[in-house]
């Protein structure tokens, strides 16, 4: 009985050590921002977004917050899985006070925006900014009319898929009209702007002539080349994959040996270093659509804080993860503005940094380069096509800034 | 000379199975260990041959000697290759799935490699029917032949020492005698012979010298002709007993209660 | 039918990679008695091993190779002397169950080592793509074929061939038999699972060389098991059938199956095959059979 209680009192004391009674600070609350990323699981670690948060973070708060308040942004491993970003999201909502966590920026898989579509926009109404460029969720199916608080930061798969499209018009020089094969992986994300592109060849005379589906994790698609390649195609459209996904490497190395002189056209995360590095000699001339800006761009403003900012606080990106970095200031940055505007107007609520968001005509302290456009639709028009190079290691840019509000009329 | 001085070894360190066993091996004879099933001779040979360890067994007490040096601590290889001892197992140990061929070389492991066309020879001089064999899986061999072809790939190892667990087991009469007959020749060749046995009449004829263990000690020892004419090795080993004739059906059960009391 | 024979032609190369990498699993299982279940893992090691002679340091690929399959092969060591030594003597399931917790403990290694983003990984070797004119096979796959093939060939003649092979052989019919005649089993288990490692470690550089490396192609290493149990989880010449097999049903289904509306068929088809082989001969297409006598 005696030593039962010594323990209990021995275990009351450490207690108290290890976790120290939470302690009312006096300054002003901390706006807290949820930040779901991959960090590991099968679409690999994408650890550089986080770097860019941190950065970010730091960089924020070292010149005094906004208005005032620290911001702290609130990193969450979502492994790539639905179900895991789905329980970190709920374990933020009931955690975190509703007057501290304005707003969720991070990952946001399609598959979370969905399965959380109610209680995000019509119970709890949080504001989230998602890396997902779903046309369910923003594009002519979806959009503010129906997800009112879901936000993006690009133009969305088909409006991208759109851009290559025409671009292939621009580029090809046969007689005949261009033939081009369709290559997904068999998941939502790969599937998501399938119907849009069947409608959208049609109006530009494009002919589809083989459509097939390679599994995420599949470490041989001869079959599915070597199905592309009966069909002769002049152009392959792949979309659906990430660069941590074994199948793109196998994917790119395979279409460099059957169909070498084929070009591959990509959406967003096809079109990322990660894509470069992990493709060697094989991602070499790979074009795709870009929302971002690159880290070689050093002339962009928003490239250039965020290379003295990792150079400030000593951090080496390695080859790879520079999209990655880019992409975590991007969001960071992108939060802390909606928070500030909110602030500026008096209302720094959830329902204020929803309204701060749709009024933004802001660019990223310069990253679109002077070009104006309207975030009215939750998703930023703007986005660019790229070619890899795999000898200068980095995506050189083909086209200047293309709003799709005016480029895809 | 071998011998082993107050053994005592356990097994999964609470099953103990010998509890003091003494006794000897002189150079170039047959010694017999006669024993009721779980006496523990088995058990003996394990320890004697550096085995217990793979069957979790530990000497708790005692010494296994070989001309004064005790073999306790060494693995089964060191005590084939140096110490030039090789153990049979109860249940033949050819294995199956190999050729008598592969099987002889197999066995000769532990020899250089220039030595063993001639030992394969030697062997097939002493046991010419492998000969015809050779390229036989030895799992399809007969029980003779393969008790042949385990004492070939004994002496494939050039031993000084032979342990032969029950070597007789499953063979019919005639081939059990033309066994003994082989064990006997062997002997006479030079080879120490260590021999375990529950076939008394065979094993005492042809040894020299007798142990007898119950329940993990020696009862009895003595020369082979003493043991023939021990009135219990005669009544419980060689179910004979004095002038009235002995249902073996009760010698069993004095046996059965003896070794569980 | 130009069309089956190169679909056909290109099964038979993945097929005799997954056929390097059952051998692998054979070894181990007749040797052990266990079925690697951490094959996966071994795999990644493997390759990564190599990555690092091969691309961190530049060696030339014909010293970086025979050191990363060596580095396997000691790594392979190392596992059989701390997991599965202390289990000499205890049922073998204890065994296999072990090396599921193995699997995880590497997966988390590999996690924290070198992540899970893909590395670049195209080894220069001389183009040897076989382009005849309606069929095509590409450098890599062709190499990938070659090398399966010589790794293969390689252990079989060191099997089969020296004594060490025989004794091998003996050791993994029965260790207390082996140890009658002073056959050091524990010696001879190590090495079973040094070869063992190396030769799942090549086929992961193979595998690599297709793709890229990344500790996610550890998925790769459970397509052997239903190679392994095709062909016969003892047989050496089972991993063979059962690799080829296993290659040939998956270039087929993903020619035939999936554009015909079974997208991922060829994910299953492996397991299906594995069903009908099973019914035919529960021991494997080529399992030993068990010579049973009383
Ligand atoms: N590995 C082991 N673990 C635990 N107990 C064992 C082990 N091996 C044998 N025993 C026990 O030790 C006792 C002696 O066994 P041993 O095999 O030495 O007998 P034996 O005299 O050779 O019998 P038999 O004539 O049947 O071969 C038996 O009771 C047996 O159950
Ligand atoms: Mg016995």
């Amino acid at each position: 009985m005696k030593t039962c209680f010594r323990i209990t009192v021995l275990l009351s004391l450490v207690c108290l050590f290890v976790f120290p009674c939470p302690t009312t600070h006096a300054q002003s609350k901390v706006i807290e921002i949820g930040a779901p990323i991959p960090l590991g699981g099968v679409g690999g670690a994408y650890v550089g977004i986080g770097w860019g948060y941190t950065d970010c973070q730091a960089y924020i708060n070292e010149k005094g917050g906004v208005r005032g308040h620290k911001i702290a942004y609130l990193l969450e491993d979502n492994r790539w899985s639905v179900p895991t970003e789905i329980a970190v999201i709920n374990r933020l909502l009931t955690m975190e006070p509703k007057d501290q966590l304005l707003l969720f920026c991070g990952n946001l898989i399609t598959g979370t925006l969905k399965a959380m579509s109610d209680k995000i926009n019509k119970e709890v109404r949080i504001p989230s900014i998602s890396l997902s460029y779903s046309v369910e969720m923003f594009g002519k199916q979806g959009g503010p009319a129906k997800y009112p608080y879901y936000f993006s930061v690009g133009p969305d798969y088909s409006q991208q898929v759109g851009l290559l499209l025409r671009y292939i018009k621009k580029v090809h020089k046969k007689k005949s009209e261009p033939r081009l094969a369709v290559v997904y992986s068999p998941t939502e994300y790969g599937r998501d702007p399938l119907a849009d592109l069947k409608e959208d060849v049609k109006k530009l005379g494009i002919k589809i002539v083989a459509e097939e589906e390679m599994a995420i994790t599949a470490s041989d698609v001869t079959a599915q080349v070597l199905n592309i390649r009966k069909a002769k195609p002049d152009y392959i459209l792949w979309h659906g994959f990430l660069p941590g996904m074994p199948v793109s490497t196998v994917f790119l190395k395979t279409v460099k040996q059957y169909l070498p002189k084929v070009p591959i056209l990509g959406t967003h995360y096809q079109t990322v270093m990660g894509m470069i590095t992990a493709g060697g000699p094989a991602a070499d001339g790979l074009i795709g659509v870009s929302t971002s800006v690159m880290w070689h761009e050093t002339n962009n403003p928003f490239v250039k804080l965020a290379h003295e900012q990792a150079k400030k606080r000593g951090r080496e990106i390695p080859v790879g993860e520079e999209s990655n970095y880019i992409g975590g200031w991007m969001l960071g940055l992108m939060g802390a503005h909606a928070v500030d505007v909110a602030a500026a107007s008096g209302d720094m609520t959830r329902e204020g940094v929803k309204k701060a968001l749709e009024a933004s005509t802001w660019d990223f302290d310069g990253m679109y380069e002077g070009a104006t456009f309207s975030y009215a639709s939750h998703k930023v028009p703007m986005a660019r096509i790229f070619k890899a190079s795999y000898a200068q290691k980095r995506w050189n840019a083909m086209t200047p800034w293309l709003n799709v509000d005016k480029e895809l009329k | 000379m071998l011998s082993v001085e107050n053994l005592r070894v356990v097994y999964q360190e609470v099953i103990s199975v010998l509890q003091g066993v003494s006794l000897k091996v002189p150079d170039g004879e047959i010694t017999v260990l006669l024993g009721a099933n779980g006496a523990g001779k088995t058990t003996l040979l394990r320890t004697i041959f550096g085995l217990l360890p793979v069957y979790d067994g530990k000497i708790i007490e005692g010494n296994v000697f070989l001309d004064g040096v005790s073999l306790n601590r060494f693995h089964s290889s060191v005590i084939v290759k140096k110490y030039r001892i090789t153990y049979i197992l109860e249940e033949r140990p050819v294995f199956w799935y190999l050729t008598v061929d592969q099987n002889l070389k197999a066995a000769a492991f532990s020899r250089p490699n220039r030595e063993i066309s001639g030992e394969i020879a030697r062997v097939l001089k002493i046991f010419p029917k492998l000969g015809s064999l050779m390229n036989t899986k030895a799992g399809f061999l007969s029980g003779g032949e393969q008790q042949m072809l385990t004492i070939g790939m004994a002496l494939m190892t050039k031993p000084k020492i032979l342990l032969l667990d029950e070597p007789s087991l499953g063979l019919a009469p005639l081939i059990g005698r033309e066994l003994f007959g082989i064990i006997r020749n062997l002997n006479r060749d030079g080879l120490t012979i260590f021999l375990v046995e529950q076939n008394a009449h065979a094993a005492l004829s042809v040894a020299a010298r007798g142990y007898v263990i119950e329940g993990g000690r020696i009862v009895l020892d003595g020369t082979a002709q003493e043991l023939i004419h021990n009135k219990d090795v005669r009544e419980f080993y060689l179910g004979v007993a004095g002038g009235d004739q002995q249902r073996f059906r009760d010698a069993k059960r004095y046996k059965r209660r003896k070794r569980w009391l | 039918m130009m069309d089956f024979l190169q679909f056909f032609c290109s099964g038979l190369l993945n097929g005799l990679v997954y056929a390097l990498l059952g051998l692998g699993l054979v070894l181990i299982f007749r040797a052990s008695e266990a079925f690697n279940f951490a094959v996966g893992e071994f795999l990644v090691v493997g390759a990564f091993l190599f990555y690092f002679f091969y691309f961190n340091w530049g060696l030339p690929l014909l010293i970086a190779l025979p050191l990363g399959l060596g580095a396997a092969g000691v790594f392979g060591g190392i596992v059989e002397r701390s997991v599965i030594k202390p289990l000499m003597g205890r049922p073998h399931l204890s065994m296999t169950i072990i090396t599921l917790g193995l699997s995880n403990i590497l997966a988390g290694g590999l996690q924290a080592t070198v992540g899970s983003n893909p590395y670049n990984f195209s080894v220069s070797l001389p183009d040897l793509t076989l382009d005849l004119g309606p069929l095509i096979f590409p450098s890599t796959n062709v190499w990938a074929g070659i090398l399966s093939l010589a790794f293969f060939t390689m252990i079989l003649l060191f099997l089969y061939k020296t004594r060490w092979g025989l004794v091998i052989q003996a050791t993994s019919e029965s260790q207390p038999k082996a140890l009658c005649f002073g056959i050091n089993a524990q010696s001879v288990l190590l090495l079973v699972w040094a070869i063992a490692a190396a030769c799942i470690g090549a086929s992961g550089i193979v595998i690599s060389n297709l793709g890229a490396l990344s500790s996610q192609i550890s998925v790769v290493g459970l397509r052997a098991i239903p190679v392994v149990l095709i062909g016969g989880l003892d047989s050496i010449a089972g991993a063979l059938v059962g690799g080829l097999i296993v290659g040939i049903a998956e270039s087929l289904t993903g020619a035939y199956l999936e554009p015909a509306g079974l997208i991922g068929f060829k994910e299953v088809v492996p397991y299906f095959v594995l069903l009908i082989a099973l019914f035919i001969r529960p021991y494997g297409l080529l399992g030993r059979v068990r010579i049973e006598r009383v």
